[in-house]
């Protein structure tokens, strides 16, 4: 297995406006209740101490990877696992369990905020290897993305050495914890072969 | 004291105002003053979450109000449910319900959601939980005598357990038994057509009104 990133300090940056649309408050704050706006302001709060976030990417060459179709005219392939940890999602079974409903999605919603905010801080960082070595990124896919089976999850698991951050794979290929997420962004010679909009 | 009606009409605003401590306390009350709780329920709560409903349809209401008066409805059956028992009175339940996330999904949060729009809405609901054998759903299903199974799946990879469990029933002979609702982001009502359910359900407030219509016909109150 190729040397393996491992990425552990990430910052968060929360748009409560965002937040309440995520929950399905299409109004977003201005239509919210005082209690969604209180419960809000509560799962900020506890953020700190439910958020785990963790990255492992490694970068491969082509011909290291199985050959899906995906794959090809890639030069170089980054694979990789981010998650924020199980214990959010504990919090939210237990919210559920115990009927409260509205905060368990709350902080359900905050999760998923999470997750992408923890990805695209590594995406940041795997672009700037991409360009450093002389590639063009592609846009982020994750396994189960059209033309990119859910199956392949076991694939791009066999490289990632996802275990070292607390991510397994069921018998479904879905990710434990939940709130975690598996991407490849394939590396090109060519600038036109990637569909990444980049700064010249 | 306060009139019936006025007190039923307080039942109902509290649910649409998702006022939980109001609505545990009209229960309260209804107990004290030894309303008929069939009327409690069917003319002073059912109408409530009814109306959260229609406000959702039209966009007044989104899905953190309909949670919120589906908390409210819940608290306040539940302030009522010993008293209905004790009554042997539970036949105000619209139907039994078992539902779960089909096995090797582990995605729960729509299945709650439709888990607790039913209880709201009178159903006497069993929530099997996630990544549930398809075994397990029959076990249930027979056990509580369910009027109904409720599937949850979220992945085109998983939804395929839907058809197997509906297979299930049919080689066990217990198909007529139960009626099957499907659910979930990739199913579709083709998909629920195509491998037999009796109704699929877009939405949880969707699911509720096929339940309702495919449930027993227990008149309520």
């Amino acid at each position: 297995m190729n040397a393996q990133v491992v990425l552990k300090d990430f910052t968060f940056r929360w748009n409560q406006e965002k937040i309440c649309v995520r929950v399905g408050s299409r109004g977003g704050l201005r239509s919210a209740s005082p209690s969604l706006r209180e419960l809000l302001h509560q799962a900020e709060g506890t953020m700190p101490v439910l958020l785990r976030p963790r990255a492992a990417y490694t970068i491969i060459d082509r011909d290291e990877t199985n050959g899906h179709p995906v794959f090809d005219e890639a030069v170089k392939v980054a694979l990789g696992v981010v998650t924020i940890g199980p214990a959010l999602e504990t919090e939210v079974q237990r919210a559920f369990r115990e009927g409260d409903m509205l905060q368990g999605l709350v902080l359900d919603a905050f999760g998923s905020e999470a997750v992408v905010q923890t990805f695209r801080q590594v995406e940041g960082r795997i672009v700037d290897e991409a360009l450093g070595l002389g590639l063009w990124p592609s846009k982020r896919f994750s396994p189960g993305y059209k033309g990119w089976p859910l199956e392949e999850q076991r694939f791009l698991f066999s490289r990632v050495d996802a275990a070292a951050i607390g991510v397994d794979l069921n018998d479904s290929c879905m990710m434990i914890p939940r709130k975690s997420n598996s991407f490849r962004i394939n590396f090109y010679a060519e600038r036109s072969l990637s569909t990444r909009r980049l700064a010249s | 004291m306060e009139s019936k009606d006025r007190l039923l009409a307080a039942m109902t605003a509290a649910i649409v105002e998702g006022d939980r401590a109001a609505a545990e306390a009209l229960a309260a009350k209804a107990l004290a003053e030894s309303l008929d709780l069939h009327e409690v329920i069917e003319k002073g709560y059912i109408p409530g979450i009814q109306k959260v409903g229609a406000l959702w349809e039209s966009g007044e209401y989104f899905l953190p109000e309909l949670i919120s008066s589906a908390e409210c409805m819940k608290a306040a059956l539940a302030v009522l449910k010993p008293a209905l028992a004790a009554a042997r009175a539970e036949a105000f339940l619209r139907g039994k319900v078992v539902i779960g996330t089909i096995e090797g999904d582990i995605h729960d949060i729509g299945k709650n959601l439709v888990a607790s729009m039913l209880s709201a809405n009178g159903f006497d609901v069993l929530d099997l939980g996630a990544d549930v054998k398809l075994a397990r759903f029959i076990e249930a299903a027979e056990e509580t005598g369910a009027d109904l199974i409720c599937l949850s799946s979220l992945l085109t990879t998983t939804m395929l357990n839907q058809r197997r469990l509906i297979e299930m029933l049919k080689e066990r002979g217990l198909r007529g038994r139960f009626k099957v609702l499907v659910g979930g982001a990739p199913v579709t009502r083709k998909w629920a057509e195509d491998i037999g359910a009796d109704g699929y359900g877009e939405n949880a407030l969707a699911a509720v009104k096929l339940a309702v219509a495919l449930g027993p016909k227990r008149r309520l109150g």
